[in-house]
């Protein structure tokens, strides 16, 4: 079957410019109007033109060769060792390191708080309701007037927190939105790099053979053609020397890291309030949160007493409090004593509000990659396009 | 090195390129086209250079500006923008409270035993009413994390912006004048503009944050006042129908107030996006190629 490779493409070129020469030489030389014997030899000037072009489009891969083994690095090394390393995608796979895991995170990390608030505002409802049906369960009498109440503020809670959650929600809509959009697009350049990579040459020897068409027809398109499968294989593995530097990875990473230390202790939190039977003993050095769950009873050397004053302080007491309220908060106090009642609204507003680090990276990482492909490789290309095409571009 | 620095010292690379092979191409080319070709990247050089020097001026021109407006530099004048949009989303958070307040009064008296089903009914019928009012404070705040989010960005990112709109401005035979005018207009306007969003909506809609607020906390007050005064000789239905109709009143100014900043926030991004167009211009950036002695686009 025939295949589309670099060289038959270059074999069929060749012949395109031997017929643009023989058709331009027979209509040249027959006694033919004037206007056609001129066409033709603007064929015969045309397929010498083209034939040039066949050999420069030739020279590209040896010339990558030579500069290869004189030590200037092989581009398709650079795919490997730089590009797709910074993108943090292996087989077409995404890791977990890299950019791409790291906008990942930061959107799972928004929509694990909506996700946390919407939780804590169940459970601390369902707490409520639970205390009314133990009641009912257990006999116990009590006035209505209690029960009234209850479920009252149970009702005004949960209206409230449902305010919050869309406020919450609002403030996180804009990232909750850019962040995919900027993880597929940067997840569609490794597919881009791949394909450029591996068949930059046939997209070339393709553009060669549009471009040798007779009468001028395919000069653009296959002078674009060429230019950009140049332009974009060797610029791609560029692009993170490029945006890299500007990008504000590294404080995007801890604006990540902190939403993720809010959201343990939170999760924590949720996690005695809805199994009470799990409790954490020891402090993760690391996160500086509870994370380790257990019976502290089984392990050796812990009274019952230091058992129940755990499990009291743990959930009933601060701990508990100030974990839920901070990720109500927005990670700000750590101590509800610290929220004073005159709290000033711009300040929490600043508080609840996506960290600077992760906002400043997602423009980034929308706009410098777009810049650099669109724009600039894009306008290299253009020029390039104009130069091969010569006046038929035009 | 930095990335100011990379982007500066390739800039003055590109320059050096377009003029050597300008002069090549001037002095030594038989072709009069080719040589025209050579003058063409002589005198886009000669831009170049020129451009760099208005990179230069941009920062002291912008800062003037600042200071004029803010007595203030740039961190100054930024942080009153953060102020400003923290206060508005604030504005909304406060919006958004108020409509849902009533409903979840009724709702919480109905729950006590008291509502007879009127009140959840009602409670509904309310919620409906404000719905519209709901969407706008909603949209409203998302749009002003997002500007707040692009504020963040522009207050350092310009100049990443506006070097990489230089670079690809100086590219050789003016084939980015185009891209690089645009991306420096973009850099340059909304630095400049976006911190004075505020100050233009408050004295369009002539209305402070804290004028809004003070009007908020006096019903509120009126409403307590009214309770305490009354509690003892007031039928309760009738102290719940005036916190009811106190609360109420003022929703539909304060959602108006929002409408209208919200309204006069995109008025400004259209200002901003005239001055962007002009200056892009300016640059050369419509395609227009401005012979010397013209500015920047020659």
């Amino acid at each position: 079957m025939f295949e589309i490779t670099g060289t038959t493409v270059f074999i069929l070129g060749y012949v395109l410019a031997a017929i643009n020469y023989y058709v331009g030489l027979m209509l040249g030389s027959f006694p033919l109007p004037k206007r056609i014997r001129s066409i033709g030899w603007g064929m015969v000037e045309d397929s010498g033109t083209y034939a040039v072009l066949l050999a420069i489009c030739a020279t590209p891969p040896i010339v990558l060769q030579i500069f290869s083994a004189i030590g200037f690095g092989n581009v398709d090394a650079l795919y490997e060792q730089v590009l797709y390393p910074w993108l943090g995608v292996k087989d077409g796979l995404a890791l977990k390191t890299g950019v791409l895991s790291l906008m990942l995170n930061g959107f799972v990390q928004l929509a694990l708080i909506i996700f946390t608030l919407m939780l804590a505002s169940i459970i601390i409802l369902a707490a409520l309701r639970g205390i009314l049906l133990a009641i009912q369960f257990a006999a116990i009498v009590v006035p209505d007037a209690v029960f009234s109440a209850v479920r009252s503020v149970s009702k005004v809670l949960g209206g409230i927190m449902g305010v919050y959650i869309s406020y919450r929600t609002i403030q996180y809509t804009p990232f909750l939105a850019l962040l995919p959009m900027s993880w597929f697009s940067l997840y569609a350049v490794y597919f881009l790099a791949e394909f450029i990579r591996i068949y930059w040459a046939s997209i070339m020897g393709l553009g060669a053979l549009i471009f040798g068409i007779p009468f001028r027809i395919g000069r653009k398109l296959g002078a674009s053609l060429i230019a950009i499968s140049l332009v974009f294989y060797v610029g791609l593995p560029l692009m993170p020397y490029f945006v890299e530097p500007a990008s504000r990875i590294t404080s995007a990473a801890e604006s990540v890291k902190k939403l993720q230390m809010e959201l343990q202790r939170a999760t924590d939190a949720l996690g005695v309030w809805a199994g009470p039977t799990t409790w954490p003993t020891t402090q993760d050095p690391q996160l500086n949160i509870n994370r380790e769950w257990g019976n502290p009873a089984d392990e050796p050397g812990v009274s019952s007493t230091q058992v129940n004053m755990s499990l009291g302080k743990y959930v009933y007491g601060w701990d508990t409090a100030n974990s839920m309220f901070s990720i109500i908060m927005g990670g700000g106090p750590q101590n509800v004593s610290d929220v004073s009642p005159t709290l000033d609204p711009p300040e929490y507003v600043k508080r609840v509000a996506v960290p600077e680090g992760l906002a400043e990276f997602t423009f980034y990482t929308i706009l410098l990659p777009n810049i650099y492909l669109w724009t600039i490789l894009i306008t290299i290309a253009a020029g390039l396009a104009k130069v091969l095409a010569g006046r038929g571009y035009f | 090195m930095g990335f100011a620095d990379a982007v500066v010292a390739m800039i003055v690379a590109l320059t050096g390129i377009s003029y050597y092979i300008g002069v090549f191409l001037t002095s030594t080319a038989s072709s009069q086209r080719i040589r025209n070709v050579g003058k063409e990247m002589l005198e886009d050089s000669g831009t170049s250079i020129a451009l760099l020097a208005f990179i230069a001026g941009i920062f002291a021109v912008v800062d003037s500006v600042f200071r004029l407006v803010y007595g203030t530099g740039a961190e100054g004048a930024y942080e009153s923008a953060f102020t400003w949009i923290d206060n508005e989303l604030t504005l909304v958070l406060t919006g958004m409270l108020r409509i849902k307040m009533i409903p979840i009064l009724l709702e919480s008296l109905e729950a006590t035993g008291y509502g007879f089903g009127v009140f959840g009914i009602l409670a509904r019928f309310i919620e409906r009413q404000m719905t519209l009012w709901s969407v706008l404070f909603q949209t409203y705040g998302a749009s002003l994390s997002l500007i707040r989010a692009w504020v963040i960005f522009m207050r350092y990112g310009w100049i990443v912006l506006l070097l990489t709109g230089a670079l690809i401005y100086t590219f050789p035979a003016s084939i980015g004048r185009t891209a690089g005018g645009w991306i420096m207009s973009i850099s340059i306007t909304f630095y400049a503009l976006l911190p004075m969003m505020g100050v233009f909506v408050e004295i369009m809609t002539a209305v402070t944050f804290s004028e809004i607020f003070q009007t908020f906390q006096m019903s509120a007050e009126n409403v307590y006042t009214y309770i305490l005064a009354n509690k003892a000789t007031e039928n309760p239905e009738n102290i719940a129908a005036y916190v009811v109709s106190g609360l109420t009143s003022g929703i539909g100014d304060f959602g108006t107030i929002a409408l209208l900043r919200f309204i006069f926030i995109g008025l400004y991004f259209a200002i901003i996006g005239g001055v962007m167009f002009t200056l892009s211009r300016a640059l050369g950036a419509t395609g227009r190629r401005v012979r010397l002695p013209g500015l920047p686009g020659g």
